[in-house]
C-alpha cells in the first residue's frame, strides 16, 4: 500500500498551496491593519457613541429662607418606594442608581407668605412667586456625567470618565421675617373673617429700606398643594391687585399742596353742608363740617375740602406728584407678576377728573405702590424700592445683596413732617377717621380709605361695595414699620377706619408685645406718650395673673409696660416684677403662663387620609421623623393618632 | 504500526504542539472575557460557559491524546463506516433535530450538543485522503474515482447546506478543492469543476432570503440593521487600535456584539488586545499551517500526506472565514475559530484532527 513518495506531484502542489495561504494571511492582516491603525479612530468614535451617554447631574434646588434663616421652602427626598407604582413597569431610565429617590420641594410653613414664594412645577422649574422670579439663581446650574452602557443601555461604572459637578442653586434669604408674618397672617384672617370681606391683602415694611417685613393675602396659599389649590389664590395681590384706593390717596393732593406752598395746615377751607356738586355730580363728605382747617380736613378725610385743595393744585401739578409717588409704574419690588395701576394720562383726564383723583378715584393702584408712597413719607420725603429678597448665598458666602435702592426725592423733608403730623392727627385725634389704628404710647400716623368700587357692569360706583384700607408707619417720629391693610368688600362694617384700623392696630400691638421681637422696648422707651408724661416718668407694673395671654397684652399697653410670656399654660401664673412695683414705661416684665413648660412630648395626629405629602409635612413640623411605603394617600400610620411620642421618634405611614 | 510508542513521540512536532497548547489555553482566556457579561445577565454566574468550556477541554485533549496515539492508517481504514456514519447523522439531524436559531445544525449527544457537520467534516478528509491515496495516480485518466470522490464530498457538503448552513457547506467544499488539487487534479479539471460550482454556489447563496439580506449588508455596511454585527466588529477592532483596550476592557463584549464568546470571538481578541494581538495569533496560526503542510510534505506516505493537508487546510480556511467575517471582507456567517472559539464538538473534533496530524508527524520521515 505504501508508494514511494518523492516524484509526487502533490508535494509541487503543495508549494502552491503554501503560496496561496500565505496570500490569504497577508491579505486578511492587511485589512485588519486598515482597520484598526489607519481607520481605527472611525470606528473607535462610532463605538465610544454608542457606549457611552451624557447623563445630567441636578442640582439641588437652593432653600429659600426668611430675614433670621427660617427655612421656609426646601427639598425633601421622597424615596424610592414611595414614588415607584408597583403595577407600573419600571421604566428604563429608573434603572440608574441616580434615580432611587426623588427630591420633592416642600414648604415647612404650608402656607405661611404662600403666594410671595410661590411654587415649582413638576419639572423642577418655578412657576410663580420668588419660586419663579428668582428661579435661575435657585435652580442652580445642571452638571453632566459620562457613563458607559451596554448595549441594552444599562449602566456600567466606570470611575474614570469625565464628569461635571452640577452647581446647587443659591440659598435666597427673604426680607420677610416668619415672625412678623405670622402676626400678619393671623390678624389678617381674623380680620377678613370678622369682617366678611371676600379677601384682604397686608404689607408691613421697613420705610427706610423698602425691605418688606410680611406680606400676606387672604385667603392663603398652601404652594404644598398648589396643584389642588383655587387659581385665585396663586397671585400675590400685594402687587397684582388693581383697585381704586379713596382716600389714602389724599396724600398725593396734600403732598403737592403742601410742597408747592399752596396751602396750608391751618387754612380755612368752607366744606359747607357736605355736598358739592361738580359737573351735574354731587361729591359728599360723611358729616357737615362746616368752615375746617386743612389739618381738620385731613383728620376727617373731608372730600369736598380736597376737591377745593386739588383745583389749587392744578392737574399739571397733581399729575407731575402722581408720577412722582410712583403711581401708574411698578415699584420695582423683586417679585413678578406685579401691576402697572393704572393712571390716566393729563390728555385724558375730563373735567372732573382733578376732584376725582384728588380724593383716589378714576386712578388704580396696587398695595405695594400706595406702601412705597406713604414709605415715602415715612422716609423723610424720599421713595425707596420696595424688596423682599434680602440676598442670594452659596454656601456660607454672599453672591448677591439687596440694599435700599432710593428712587427720588418726592417731597422736601419738610413737607415729609408736615404730612407726617397732619397724619398723626388722623389717628390720634378722636374725631379722626384711623382713631380705631391708636395705641397708647406710640406715635402712628396713617390714613384711612374706604373706596366705592366700580360696578363692571353698569359701569357705576356700588355703594355697597368697597374697598377698605389703613395705611400707617410708626414711630411717628422715626419711622420703623409701615403697615397697610387693605379688606376687598368687607360687608359687616362699611369703611377703612372701622373695617382696616382695627387689624392694623392688632397688627401693630402684636409686633409690639412679641416676645421674639425687640419693636416694643425700643419704641415705648423712645416715645413720650400722654400729655405731660416724660419718658422718664415712672408706671407701675400691673397685675397680670389670671390673665389670658390676649388680656395680658392689652393690660400691658395700657400701663405702657412691654411683656415677655413664656410657658404653655391658659393663664398667666408669675410675673417677674411685682403688681405695683415701679417700672420705666417700657420696660420688660416676663410673664409665665401656668401649666408645664414646654413638653419634649408630642402628640401623633391623625394623618390618615391625608395626602403622603401633606402627612409629612405635618409630622416634620412636630419633629416627628417618618418612613413612608406606597404612594398617594396615606391609609394606615403607626402608632395611631393620640399616642404620645419623643419628637424625633419615628411613626410609619403606608399608602396606597 | 512499525515504529515503537517511544520512537513516536521523539518524532512528535512539538512546535505543533505547544503552538495548540497555546491557542487551547488563549480560548480560555477569550471565552471568560467575552463571554463574562452574557453570562452573569443570562445565568447569573461569570464563568458560566468557561466552566462548560473547560469541561469540554478536559475532554477533547483525552481525545486529541488518543487520537495521536492512534495510528493513523488504523484509523483511515474505518473510512467507509466513518463517512456512512456521517451521512447518516445528517440525515438524523435534518429530519429530526430542534431547530436552534433557525437552523437545525444540532443534535444532543451524552448530554452534550453536538454539530454533525463537526464530524462529518473529518470524516470527509479521512474518507478523501483514502480514496486520494487509492486512485489519485489514475484518478485524472478514470473518471469513476473522480466522479465517486466528488458524489460523496458533494453529498456531505449538501447535506450540510441543508441544515441550512452555507458557510460551513462552502468551508467544507473548499478542503475538498484543496486536497484534490494537493492530489495532482488536473487544472483543466478544476477550471470545469469552478464553472459548474460556481454558478451553482451563487444560486445556493441566494436560494435563502437570509442570505441574500447578509450579502446586501456585507457590499452596504453602513445598513445598519443587516449589518449590525459586521459594524460592531469593526467597533471592536477600531476601539482596539493598535495595542488594545486590555484584557476584560473590551466594550462590545457588553451585547454589542451577540454571542461574542463564538462567531466573533476574534473581534474581542482584537479589541482587547489590539492589532498587535490580532499580529501574534495570525502568526501562530500561520506557523501552524507552515507545521501542518511541513507535516505534509515529511508524510510517510501519500495517506499521511492527504490527510496532513486536508487536515491543516481545514484549519487554513476556518481561520481565515472566521478572520474574514470579523474584518468585514466576508459577510457575515457562523464560522467558529478554531481551538478559541466557545462549542464542544468544533473544538473535539479540531483537536482529533490535530492529533491524527501528530500522529502523522509522529511517523514521518527523517
Amino acid at each position: 500500500m505504501k508508494r514511494a513518495h518523492a516524484a509526487f506531484a502533490g508535494l509541487g502542489r503543495l508549494r502552491v498551496l503554501r503560496i496561496l495561504f500565505l496570500a490569504g494571511f497577508c491579505v486578511v492582516l492587511s485589512r485588519f491593519f486598515y482597520v484598526q491603525v489607519i481607520h481605527f479612530q472611525h470606528y473607535a468614535k462610532l463605538g465610544e457613541n454608542q457606549s457611552t451617554r451624557r447623563m445630567n447631574l441636578f442640582p439641588a434646588r437652593g432653600a429659600i429662607v426668611d430675614a433670621i434663616g427660617v427655612p421656609l421652602a426646601i427639598n425633601a427626598d421622597v424615596p424610592y418606594e414611595a414614588i415607584n407604582d408597583p403595577e407600573k413597569p419600571v421604566k428604563k431610565k429608573d434603572r440608574d442608581a441616580e434615580s432611587q429617590k426623588r427630591t420633592e420641594r416642600f414648604y415647612p410653613r404650608a402656607s405661611l407668605a404662600g403666594q410671595v414664594i410661590g411654587f415649582v412645577g413638576r419639572d423642577g422649574y418655578g412657576l410663580a412667586g420668588i419660586e419663579f422670579g428668582f428661579d435661575r439663581s435657585l435652580y442652580g446650574q445642571v452638571g453632566w456625567m459620562l457613563v458607559r452602557q451596554d448595549a441594552r443601555q444599562r449602566k456600567l461604572f466606570d470611575l474614570e470618565l469625565p464628569r461635571k459637578e452640577p452647581e446647587d442653586g443659591y440659598t435666597l434669604a427673604l426680607t420677610i421675617d416668619t415672625r412678623i408674618q405670622e402676626i400678619v397672617e393671623e390678624c389678617l384672617r381674623e380680620g377678613v373673617e370678622s369682617t366678611g370681606a371676600k379677601s384682604g391683602t397686608a404689607i408691613v415694611m421697613h420705610p427706610r429700606t423698602g425691605a418688606i417685613l410680611g406680606m400676606a393675602n387672604y385667603p392663603f396659599f398652601d404652594p404644598n398643594a398648589w396643584i389642588s389649590e383655587n387659581r385665585s389664590v396663586w397671585a400675590n395681590s400685594a402687587v397684582a391687585k388693581v383697585y381704586e384706593p379713596g382716600s389714602t390717596f389724599k396724600l398725593v393732593t396734600a403732598a403737592a399742596a403742601f410742597e408747592e406752598g399752596l396751602v396750608a395746615e391751618d387754612d380755612i377751607l368752607h366744606t359747607g353742608d357736605g355736598k358739592l356738586k361738580i359737573f351735574d355730580e354731587y361729591i359728599h363728605d360723611t358729616h357737615k363740617n362746616g368752615d375746617i382747617t386743612f389739618r381738620q380736613a385731613i383728620t376727617v378725610s373731608s372730600n369736598i375740602a380736597f376737591a377745593k385743595v386739588a383745583s389749587k393744585v392744578g392737574a399739571e401739578t397733581l399729575f407731575r406728584y402722581i408720577r412722582d409717588f410712583g403711581f401708574g409704574q411698578k415699584t420695582g419690588i423683586d417679585l413678578p407678576g406685579e401691576e402697572n395701576g393704572l393712571a390716566k394720562p393729563l390728555s385724558r383726564w375730563s373735567g372732573r377728573t382733578l376732584v376725582t383723583i384728588a380724593m383716589g378715584h378714576e386712578i388704580s393702584v396696587t398695595p405695594i405702590q400706595l406702601a412705597a408712597a406713604y414709605s415715602a413719607i415715612a422716609n423723610k420725603g424720599v421713595l425707596v424700592a420696595p424688596h423682599v429678597v434680602r440676598f442670594l448665598k452659596r454656601k456660607n458666602e454672599v453672591v448677591q445683596e439687596q440694599g435700599t435702592n432710593p428712587i427720588r426725592r418726592v417731597v422736601s423733608e419738610k413737607t415729609a413732617e408736615r404730612l407726617t403730623a397732619c397724619f398723626r392727627n388722623v389717628v390720634e385725634n378722636k374725631e379722626g377717621t384711623g382713631y380705631e389704628a391708636r395705641l397708647n404710647g406710640l406715635a402712628i400716623a396713617g390714613k384711612t380709605g374706604t373706596a366705592e368700587k366700580i360696578d363692571p357692569a353698569t359701569g357705576l360706583y356700588q355703594r355697597n361695595k368697597i374697598v377698605a384700607s389703613f395705611v400707617g408707619f410708626f414711630p411717628a417720629e422715626e419711622p420703623e414699620v409701615l403697615c397697610l391693610v387693605l379688606l376687598d368688600e368687607p360687608v359687616k362694617v362699611h369703611s377703612g377706619g372701622v373695617a382696616a384700623a382695627p387689624i392694623f392696630r392688632k397688627i401693630t400691638q402684636r409686633m409690639l408685645h412679641s416676645q421674639e421681637l425687640d419693636y416694643g422696648v425700643r419704641f415705648f422707651a423712645k416715645t413720650p406718650v400722654a400729655a405731660g408724661a416724660g419718658a422718664t416718668e415712672k408706671v407701675r407694673a400691673p397685675d397680670f395673673s389670671g390673665l389670658c395671654a390676649d388680656s395680658v397684652l392689652a393690660r400691658a399697653e395700657r400701663a405702657r409696660v412691654c411683656v415677655r410670656i413664656s410657658g404653655s399654660g391658659q393663664t398667666a401664673a408669675s410675673q417677674s416684677m411685682t403688681a405695683g412695683d415701679e417700672v420705666f414705661p417700657g420696660e420688660i416684665i416676663r410673664v409665665s403662663m401656668g401649666g408645664a413648660g414646654l413638653s419634649k412630648k408630642v402628640t401623633v395626629p391623625n394623618v390618615v387620609g391625608l395626602p403622603l405629602r401633606e402627612a409629612v409635612g405635618r409630622l416634620n413640623l412636630l419633629g416627628i421623623s417618618i418612613k413612608i411605603s406606597g404612594r398617594g394617600a396615606v391609609v394606615r400610620q403607626s402608632p395611631a393618632a393620640g399616642a404620645i411620642l419623643e419628637r424625633g421618634s419615628a411613626c410609619s405611614l403606608t399608602a396606597g | 504500526m512499525n515504529a515503537s510508542m517511544k520512537e513516536r513521540v521523539g518524532r512528535i512536532d512539538f512546535t505543533t504542539l505547544l503552538i495548540v497548547f497555546f491557542l487551547v489555553g488563549l480560548g480560555m482566556l477569550m471565552i471568560y472575557s467575552s463571554s463574562i457579561e452574557v453570562a452573569r445577565l443570562r445565568f447569573n454566574q461569570p464563568t458560566f460557559f468557561l466552566t462548560k468550556q473547560v469541561a469540554r477541554i478536559l475532554m477533547a485533549f483525552v481525545l486529541f491524546y488518543i487520537a495521536m496515539n492512534t495510528d493513523y492508517h488504523w484509523i483511515a481504514g474505518k473510512y467507509r463506516t466513518l463517512i456512512a456514519l456521517s451521512v447518516a447523522v445528517l440525515i438524523i439531524v435534518l429530519v429530526s433535530s430542534n431547530v436552534v436559531q433557525g437552523s437545525k445544525r444540532w443534535v444532543s449527544l451524552f448530554g452534550m450538543s453536538f454539530q454533525p457537520s463537526d464530524f462529518a467534516r473529518l470524516s470527509l478528509i479521512i474518507c478523501m485522503a483514502k480514496l486520494l491515496s487509492l486512485h489519485g495516480d489514475v484518478m485524472n485518466e478514470s473518471k469513476e474515482h473522480l466522479i465517486m470522490i466528488l458524489v460523496i464530498a458533494g453529498a456531505v457538503c449538501l447535506l450540510i447546506f441543508l441544515q441550512p448552513n452555507f458557510s460551513t457547506a462552502a468551508s467544507v467544499f473548499a478542503i475538498v478543492l484543496v486536497m484534490l488539487f494537493a492530489g495532482g487534479l488536473k487544472i483543466g479539471y478544476f477550471l470545469g469543476l469552478f464553472a459548474l460550482s460556481l454558478p451553482a454556489g451563487g444560486v445556493l447563496l441566494l436560494a435563502a432570503p437570509y442570505r441574500v439580506a447578509r450579502v446586501k449588508a456585507f457590499l452596504d455596511p453602513t445598513n445598519h440593521h443587516v449589518g449590525y454585527q459586521a459594524m460592531q466588529s469593526l467597533i471592536a477592532l477600531g476601539s482596539g487600535g493598535l495595542s488594545g483596550v486590555g484584557l476584560g476592557n473590551s466594550s462590545q463584549k457588553h451585547l454589542y456584539l451577540p454571542e461574542p464568546y463564538t462567531d466573533f470571538v476574534f473581534s474581542i481578541v482584537g479589541e482587547e488586545f489590539g492589532f498587535i494581538g490580532v499580529c501574534v495569533v495570525f502568526v501562530l496560526f500561520a506557523l501552524l499551517i507552515w507545521r501542518g503542510f511541513s507535516i505534509a510534505r515529511k508524510a510517510p506516505d501519500r495517506l499521511g500526506f492527504f490527510l496532513a493537508v486536508g487536515i491543516t487546510s481545514m484549519l487554513c480556511i476556518y481561520f481565515l472565514v472566521h478572520v474574514g467575517v470579523v474584518s468585514s471582507l466576508l459577510p457575515t456567517t457562523g464560522i467558529p475559530l478554531p481551538f478559541i472559539s466557545y462549542g464542544g464538538s468544533n473544538l473535539i473534533f479540531t483537536m482529533i484532527s490535530v492529533g491524527i496530524l501528530l500522529n502523522i508527524s509522529g511517523q514521518s520521515k527523517k
